[in-house]
C-alpha cells in the first residue's frame, strides 16, 4: 500500500499560484506548467517561421499558422490592453497591440505576428528570470517555529500549533531547537544563541526567571519555560511586521525603461493619428487607399514599433543577471541594477558580514593561583591544553574556539574522566595534572571546571574580567577571552569602494567596545553600535533620505533595514532565510570581494540600456520616417528596424562577458 | 440533539453541500477515467457521431460525394481545433476555481482557526472518533497548517490532491481522440463508399468505448452494444428529420 502523500501548499502560495506547482495537479501534469509562457512564444516563433517558408508554397496554410499565432499570442494581449486602456493607462503593451492588430488591416499581418511574438519572448524571459529567483527566496514566515511541545498539566507534551499557544503555557524547548515565543525559563538551563537576533556571536547563558526572546537558538541542554507574549506579539513577529512595513514604505524605483516606453508608446500613437489625419492637407493624398494616409499612418505606428527595444533592454538585463549568477550573486530583478548604479552609501553589519561568526580565543590570564612552587602551580599552556581537552566533544563557538587555540599550539590534551556537560553553564571533569603523574603518592584526580563562573558563585570575577569564560583548576583560575575575527581582506575592500566614492558605514547590535574596534580596524568612515532590529530600520531610512542607500547584512535583526534600504544585500550562506526574503541581493558564497563588481556592472548595465535606446531610435526613425513619406515599402522599413533589433540585443549580450 | 447525531447531521449537510456545489449529475456520471483518457474517449466519440450526422445530411441533401468527402475534411480539421479549445478552456475554468477553493480555505484557516477546528471534530465524530482519540487527532491535525488544510480539503470539500491533469494535456489528448476517429473517417472516405463509412465510424466508437471498459469496470457486451445503439439511433434521427425538413420546403 503506497503511503499517502502530504502536500506542501507554502511554494503553490509563494509562487503566486504557479500552475507547475499545483498541488490540485498529478506529478506529470505539473512538467507540463513548467514556463508556459516560454514554450508558447517559441512555439508561435516556430509557426511563423513556418508561416514565412510555406508562404511561397502555399499561402492559405500560411495564413492559418498566423491566425494560430493571433489567436495564442494576440488574445492575451488584446485582454491586458483592454485592462490598460480602461485604467486610461497608454503603455507599450498598448502600443504594440494596436500595431500587431492594425497591421491586419494594411495587409502586413506577417509584420503583426513578429511583434505579437517578440513581446511575448520578452515577456516571458522577464517571468523566468522572476520565477527563479522567487524559488531561491524562503518564506518569511518560516523563520517562526510552526509547532511547538505544550506541556500538559501531567508534564507530557503535545504537539500545538504556535498560534494556539495562550500567554501563561509552559512549553518544552529541546537542544537545537528555537524559542518560538517570548517567555522566562521556569526550569532547567542552557546556552542561547542570539547572534541573528543582537549580533552578538557569544552564547547567552539561561537559567531558571531568565526571559527569552522568540528567535534565539537553543544550544545545549532542554528546558522549560512559560508562555510571556503570543504568537501575534512575540519578537520575532515583530520583526515580520517590520520587514512587511519597510518593503510596503520601499519607494518603487521604476527603470529608465518604464517611463521612457510609456513616453514613447504615448508619442507614437500621437503622430499616427496626427498623420492619418492632417497628411490629406498638406500632401496630395487621400484618407483611404494603398497609398493614403490611413495606410502611410499605420505603416509608420508599425515601423515605429519598439520591438529593438522591447527585447534588447530585457536581454541587457537579463545578461547582466546571467553574469551575476556566474559570479555567485543572485539579483532578484534587472531594476536591481538601475537601484545598485544610484548607490552612494553602504551600510554593513558586523557579526557575519564583516567579521566571521566564530570565535577567536584573544587572551588567557591567570587571574588566581596557588602559592608560589605548590606541585599545583599551572602554566597558561596547561590550563589551554586542559580547557582543550574539557571541550572537545562540544559543539558550541567557545569550545571551537578552545580547541582551534590548542590545536595551532599543538598541545597534548590530558585524558578527562567523569565528563559532565552542565547546560548553560560548562563542562566539568576529573584529570590527574601534569606535575602530579611522576610522583606514586600523589596521584589523585582533581576536579576542573571549565564555564560560566556562577556556577561555583564567584560572580565576583565577572567584575575583573568581563565576558570571559573561567577555567577552574583547585586554586588556579585562569579567564579566556574571545574576539570575533574580521574576514581577510576587507581592509582592500573598503578602500576600493572609497575610491569608487562609496560612503561605508557599519550598523551592529554589538557592545560599542567591539563596534569601535570592527571600524577602527577597517577604516569604516562611520559606524553605530548597540542597535536594536527597529533602530538599524531608523538609520536606514535616516540615511535613504539624502542618497540612496544599500544595505548588507545576514541576520534576522538586519531584515527590516535590509527590506528599507534602496537595496538589501544578504549572504546566503550563513544568512537567516528572513535577511535572504527581505533582500534584494544575494551573495551566494558570502564573499564580500564581487561589490565593486557588482557596482561596475550596474554602471555598465545603465550606460547599455542608454546605448541601446539611442541605437533602436535612430533606426526606428531611419524606417518610420522614409516609409510614412512612402520613400520605402512597408516590408524595407520593417526589416531596417529588425536588423536593428539585432545590433541592440547584440550590444545587450555584451554585458555576458565576466568583466 | 446530542454531540453524535449533531455530528451526523453536520457531515449529511456537507454532503448535500458538496452534491449542490457540483452538481449532482457529477456524482453519479463521473468517471472514473484520468481526465485526459476521458477527454481523448469523448472527442473521439463526439467525432464519430457528429461525422455521421453530417454525412447523412450532406447526402440526403444531394451533394456529390466528392463535395461531401471536402466538406467533412474541413469540419474535421477545425473540430480538432475546437476540441483543443473548448476541453482546455474547461479544464483551465475547473482549475482556476479549485485555486480559489484553496485560497478561501487557507483564508479560513489563518483567520478562524476556532470554526476550524469545530468543523474538524465534527468530521471526526462522524468518523467514530471520541474522547482523548479525538482530541489527539484534531490537536495533531491542527499543529500543521499543512496538513490540516490538506485535511480540510480533502475531507471538507471531497476534492482529491494530485489526480487531475493539467488542461494542455487534456486538451492534445481530446485532439488525439478527434484524430482518432477522424483517421477512420478519411480512410473511409478516401475509398469512396458510403457503406464502410458507416462501418468504420462505428468500428471507431467502438474503439473508444472499450477504453473505459477496463477503467470503469463495466459489462462489455453492454458498454459497446449501447454506444452502437445511440450511434444508429442518432443516424437515423438524422435521416428521417433531414427528409422530414425537406419535405416541408
Amino acid at each position: 500500500m503506497t503511503k499517502p502523500k502530504a502536500y506542501n501548499f507554502d511554494q503553490f502560495f509563494l509562487s503566486g499560484l504557479e500552475p507547475s506547482v499545483n498541488p490540485f495537479l498529478s506529478q506529470n501534469s505539473q512538467k507540463w506548467g513548467k514556463s508556459l509562457s516560454l514554450k508558447n512564444g517559441l512555439f508561435a516563433l516556430f509557426l511563423l517561421l513556418f508561416a514565412h517558408i510555406i508562404a511561397t508554397i502555399n499561402q492559405p496554410f500560411s495564413y492559418f499558422s498566423l491566425t494560430i499565432i493571433y489567436f495564442l499570442l494576440g488574445t492575451p494581449a488584446i485582454l491586458k490592453t483592454s485592462k490598460d486602456i480602461f485604467k486610461i493607462n497608454v503603455n507599450i503593451n498598448v502600443l504594440m497591440t494596436l500595431a500587431a492588430f492594425l497591421a491586419i488591416l494594411i495587409g502586413s499581418p506577417y509584420e503583426g505576428a513578429l511583434l505579437l511574438v517578440l513581446f511575448a519572448l520578452a515577456n516571458a524571459l522577464t517571468e523566468q528570470v522572476a520565477f527563479k529567483t522567487k524559488s531561491a527566496i524562503h518564506e518569511l514566515n518560516k523563520i517562526n517555529p510552526t509547532k511547538v511541545l505544550l506541556l500538559k498539566e501531567d508534564d507530557s507534551t503535545v504537539e500545538k500549533s504556535i498560534k494556539e499557544i495562550a500567554v501563561g503555557d509552559r512549553l518544552l524547548i529541546k537542544a537545537g531547537e528555537i524559542v518560538p515565543l517570548d517567555s522566562v525559563v521556569i526550569s532547567g538551563s542552557s546556552s542561547l544563541n542570539l547572534e541573528h537576533l543582537t549580533g552578538e556571536a557569544t552564547p547567552v547563558l539561561v537559567k531558571t526567571g531568565d526571559e527569552t526572546p522568540s528567535g534565539a537558538k537553543n544550544q545545549e541542554g532542554a528546558f522549560k519555560i512559560k508562555v510571556l507574549k503570543t504568537f501575534n506579539y512575540s519578537t520575532l513577529n515583530t520583526i515580520i511586521r517590520l520587514i512587511q512595513s519597510a518593503q510596503d514604505q520601499k519607494p518603487k524605483i521604476q527603470t529608465f525603461f518604464d517611463s521612457f516606453s510609456k513616453a514613447y508608446a504615448l508619442t507614437i500613437i500621437g503622430f499616427t493619428a496626427i498623420f492619418a489625419l492632417l497628411m490629406p492637407f498638406f500632401f496630395d493624398l487621400t484618407y483611404f487607399g494603398k497609398e493614403g494616409s490611413f495606410y502611410r499612418a499605420l505603416a509608420f505606428l508599425i515601423a515605429s514599433s519598439p520591438c529593438a527595444l522591447i527585447l534588447a533592454v530585457p536581454a541587457a538585463y537579463l545578461s547582466s543577471i546571467s553574469s551575476a549568477a556566474k559570479k555567485g550573486i543572485i539579483l532578484k530583478g534587472g531594476i536591481i541594477l538601475d537601484a545598485l548604479a544610484s548607490i552612494k552609501k553602504i551600510a554593513f553589519d558586523k557579526t557575519g558580514t564583516l567579521t566571521q561568526s566564530t570565535l577567536k580565543l584573544l587572551s588567557l590570564e591567570k587571574i588566581n593561583t596557588a602559592t608560589p612552587s605548590s606541585e599545583q602551580d599551572l602554566s597558561q599552556k596547561d590550563a589551554l591544553a586542559i580547557a582543550a581537552s574539557l571541550e572537545q566533544g562540544a559543539k558550541h563557538p567557545i569550545a571551537n574556539a578552545i580547541t582551534q587555540a590548542a590545536q595551532e599550539k599543538k598541545l597534548s590534551l590530558p585524558p578527562i574522566e567523569n565528563l559532565k556537560v552542565i547546560p548553560g553553564y560548562g563542562v566539568e571533569g576529573e584529570l590527574i595534572l601534569p606535575k602530579q603523574e611522576t610522583k606514586e603518592n600523589l596521584k589523585r584526580k582533581t576536579k576542573v571546571f571549565l564555564g560560566h563562573p556562577s556556577y561555583l558563585k564567584a560572580d565576583h570575577l565577572l567584575e575583573l574580567k568581563k565576558g570571559s569564560v573561567f577555567l577552574f583548576i583547585e586554586k588556579n583560575v585562569f579567564a579566556f577571552q574571545f574576539e570575533e575575527q574580521v574576514k581577510s581582506n576587507l581592509k582592500e575592500l573598503i578602500f576600493k569602494l572609497k575610491k569608487m566614492k562609496l560612503y561605508s558605514v557599519m550598523l551592529t547590535g554589538d557592545s560599542k567596545i567591539n563596534a569601535q574596534k570592527v571600524a577602527e580596524d577597517l577604516k569604516l568612515d562611520e559606524y553605530y553600535a548597540e542597535l536594536k532590529p527597529e533602530d538599524k530600520l531608523k538609520l536606514i531610512s535616516k540615511f535613504s533620505h539624502s542618497s540612496p542607500m544599500a544595505m548588507i547584512g545576514d541576520g534576522i535583526n538586519d531584515a527590516p533595514a535590509l527590506a528599507k534600504a534602496t537595496v538589501g544585500i544578504s549572504m546566503g550562506q550563513i544568512g537567516s532565510a528572513t535577511a535572504v526574503d527581505a533582500s534584494d541581493v544575494i551573495l551566494i558564497k558570502d564573499n564580500l570581494q564581487v561589490l565593486p563588481w557588482l557596482f561596475k556592472k550596474a554602471y555598465k548595465t545603465q550606460l547599455i540600456v542608454k546605448e541601446n535606446i539611442l541605437l533602436a531610435l535612430s533606426v526606428i526613425v531611419c524606417a518610420s520616417l522614409p516609409a510614412l513619406l512612402g520613400w520605402i515599402p512597408l516590408w524595407v522599413a520593417v526589416l531596417l528596424h529588425e536588423g536593428g533589433t539585432v545590433l541592440v540585443g547584440l550590444n545587450g549580450l555584451r554585458l555576458l562577458r565576466k568583466n | 440533539m446530542d454531540k453524535s447525531s449533531k455530528a451526523q447531521k453536520f457531515v449529511q449537510d456537507l454532503i448535500k453541500k458538496r452534491l449542490v456545489k457540483k452538481g449532482a449529475g457529477s456524482e453519479f456520471y463521473k468517471s472514473e477515467l484520468p481526465e485526459h483518457i476521458a477527454s481523448a474517449v469523448n472527442g473521439a466519440k463526439e467525432t464519430a457521431a457528429l461525422s455521421l450526422i453530417l454525412f447523412i445530411i450532406f447526402d440526403k441533401s444531394g451533394l456529390e460525394f466528392a463535395s461531401i468527402r471536402f466538406l467533412l475534411f474541413i469540419f474535421l480539421a477545425v473540430f480538432i481545433l475546437y476540441k483543443i479549445c473548448q476541453v482546455t478552456l474547461l479544464a483551465w475554468l475547473r482549475l482556476h476555481k479549485l485555486n480559489r477553493i484553496i485560497e478561501d480555505e487557507k483564508y479560513e484557516i489563518e483567520h478562524h482557526r476556532k470554526r476550524e477546528k469545530e468543523e474538524l471534530e465534527m468530521i471526526y465524530s462522524a468518523k467514530g472518533f471520541s474522547g482523548s482519540l479525538l482530541n489527539d487527532v484534531i490537536d495533531t491535525l491542527m499543529a500543521d497548517d499543512n496538513r490540516l488544510l490538506q485535511v480540510m480539503i480533502e475531507e471538507e470539500m471531497g476534492l482529491t490532491l494530485g489526480q487531475f491533469e493539467h488542461p494542455l494535456k487534456q486538451g492534445l489528448f481530446a485532439a488525439l481522440g478527434v484524430l482518432f476517429t477522424s483517421l477512420f473517417a478519411i480512410a473511409a472516405l478516401t475509398v469512396g463508399a458510403k457503406f464502410e463509412f458507416f462501418i468504420l465510424i462505428a468500428i471507431a466508437m467502438i474503439g473508444a468505448s472499450s477504453i473505459t471498459i477496463k477503467e470503469e469496470k463495466n459489462n462489455i457486451s453492454f458498454i459497446i452494444f449501447w454506444n452502437i445503439a445511440a450511434l444508429a439511433f442518432l443516424g437515423f434521427a438524422a435521416y428521417f428529420l433531414t427528409e422530414f425538413i425537406q419535405s416541408l420546403r
